[in-house]
């Protein structure tokens, strides 16, 4: 549901646009200041209300001793991540995000080439397929994939029997799932990162001899790699804090760490654990946004 | 591209486009079976589910509480994000940039790890989870956005115009109310719809802070659904299903809807 500049990674680091200066902003002294600062103010109490306070507080509760006293325990997080069931649900869910990362970007790739480059009419039927689910909840999407790949698919009238499948609650249908949802976050990010190209450099290229894999290889893809390397850090975000897809197609058939937050904090009201697993999580992916970051600074630096 | 590469990438994404619709098309097909076990294609076809689905005071009492909680949480968004992205577009002002990074941080943290925040915060208050947690919630959550949509909005704006404006006697209310807002109105108005159906599609926030009768719709489809499997998820599903596209589809012919969504000038309009 968002537009893809909004979705880089860079674009939270980056500074805000310079301000304007209008008439607007040349009041009085105290006006210049107590304006914004009245603009504001609700916004941050808001933030300290829904964001600050809340993961500050379930920060500190998962290294409390327990829910009453507020004695500093770590124990937890070493507990968690000596346990083998744990370590090997964690990897698991790292593995499957970046698999289903990798298999989006193969997927997604040529889609946002095709967006950006194409001008025939077919465009907006294609952008309008895949966009609009965005705008579709996830649970209804993924409940009409456990149709598709379950044991009712109509893919199994197809299939001789012995190869009748049944997907639901293993590997390939999380793996399905998190390509199906997050599909249209990598193409728009491909995309926005290629809408800027002048295309008669690419069509300079192939005058000048160039081959289609060369161009692709020395141009398209160096141009998109913030596209690229901004799409991969979302798509693998969104897959390892996603609760809706696994609840519905992994299940306990293939544990995934926010299935196992999910039932520390719902089931089994062990909300310290639940919450030291949530943050467990959290510091993965903000380890993953700094390597995006990283990354696309690397290739930035390369193409220029 | 040539033209010839240019054919292949588009069967490709038609290729793409129809295996992205195959799901909902089945879910659709699933909806019309009229006994409790789903048979695709089904064996006695009708819409007895459709009917149960609206009649069920679970499901109708969860697309209320939907509705209501994408409603108040748009509006906040909209106003608090207006209000932030005027500030930082117009003003100089100390703290500027980290005003406008605060503002950017809900897209950096897993909406998971606000979900159990919002729940700690409301249990060491002492008070019950209640559907303010889940408004405040979406609130933050697109807030980004509705800020990111003003900030163009606003810079696209020519600033002589409100100089103009104001050099010419009009007060400061009369030149934002026929001089600004008309210009940031497309912005708003676009902030507002996407802010409204970011948190009608929101399930974490919303399964953790859910309790009896303040429960989400998806949320409400996912706890049925792990009880049952007779056709009613599938006919509720798509009633959302055509209601959302149906939507998507008006609000793209009145405000550019995807045009918005893709960053992209050449829809091929």
């Amino acid at each position: 549901m968002t537009t893809p500049e909004m979705t880089t990674p860079e674009m939270t680091t980056t500074e805000a646009p310079p301000p304007v200066d209008t008439a607007v902003g040349q009041r009085r002294r105290w006006a210049r200041y107590l304006v914004p600062a009245g603009l504001s103010a609700p916004v941050l109490v808001l933030l300290v209300f829904s964001v600050l306070w809340p993961v500050v507080s379930a920060a500190v509760l998962s290294v409390s001793h327990s829910e009453t006293s507020y004695i500093a325990d770590a124990s937890r997080y070493g507990y968690i991540l000596g346990d083998s069931f744990y370590r090997e649900v964690l990897a698991q869910t790292v593995v499957t995000s970046l698999m289903a990362t990798a298999a989006t970007l193969v997927v997604g790739y040529p889609l946002g080439l095709y967006m950006a480059f194409a001008t025939d009419r077919v465009k907006r039927i294609v952008i309008f397929l895949i966009l609009t689910p965005l705008l579709i909840s996830v649970v209804v999407r993924g409940y009409a994939l456990t149709l598709l790949l379950g044991p009712v698919s109509p893919i199994n009238h197809v299939l001789p029997e012995k190869w009748a499948i049944d997907l639901v609650f293993t590997r390939w249908a999380v793996l399905i799932g998190f390509v199906y949802t997050f599909l249209p976050y990598m193409v728009l990010s491909v995309n926005a990162s290629l809408t800027g190209v002048d295309l008669r450099m690419l069509a300079a290229a192939r005058s000048l001899g160039a081959g289609l894999w060369y161009v692709l290889r020395r141009i398209v893809v160096p141009l998109s790699a913030p596209g690229i390397s901004s799409g991969c850090v979302i798509v693998c975000a969104l897959a390892m804090s996603s609760v809706g897809l696994p609840l519905l197609l992994g299940g306990e058939g293939y544990q995934m760490w926010l299935l196992l937050v999910y039932d520390q904090v719902l089931n089994i009201f062990d909300w310290p654990m639940g919450f030291a697993m949530a943050m467990i999580i959290f510091v993965v992916i903000v380890g993953l946004l700094v390597l995006g970051q990283l990354s696309a600074r690397l290739l930035r630096g390369r193409s220029r | 591209m040539t033209e010839r590469e240019l054919r292949v990438l588009r069967w490709y994404a038609m290729v793409v486009g129809v295996l992205l619709l195959t799901p909902l098309v089945v879910m659709l097909l699933a909806s019309v079976n009229n006994g409790f076990t789903i048979f695709l294609p089904p064996r006695d076809w009708g819409f007895r589910w459709y009917g149960e689905a609206i009649r069920n005071d679970f499901l109708v009492e969860a697309f209320r509480f939907s509705m209501m909680t994408a409603a108040a949480s748009a509006a906040f968004a909209v106003v608090l994000g207006v209000a932030a992205g005027f500030a930082i577009a117009r003003y100089r002002f100390p703290g500027r940039n980290l005003l406008h990074a605060a503002v950017m941080t809900p897209l950096l943290i897993p909406t998971v790890v606000v979900a159990i925040g919002i729940l700690q915060l409301f249990s060491s208050l002492g008070i019950p989870i209640s559907p303010e947690g889940l408004v405040a919630g979406h609130t933050a959550a697109s807030l980004p956005f509705v800020t990111r949509l003003t900030l163009a909005g606003i810079g696209a704006i020519d600033p002589r115009l409100e100089s103009a404006a104001l050099s010419l006697g009009a007060s400061r209310w009369l030149m934002y109310r026929t001089v600004v807002y008309p210009q940031i109105r497309p912005a708003v108005l676009s902030g507002l719809i996407l802010a409204f159906l970011l948190s009608l599609e929101e399930t974490t926030i919303a399964i953790f802070t859910s309790t009896p009768g303040a429960t989400t719709l998806p949320v409400q489809l996912l706890r049925y659904y792990a009880n049952r499997s007779d056709p009613l998820v599938a006919a509720a599903s798509s009633i959302l299903l055509v209601l959302t596209v149906l939507a998507a589809y008006l609000l793209d012919r009145r405000f550019g809807l995807l045009k918005l969504l893709s960053g992209n000038d050449s829809t091929g309009r």
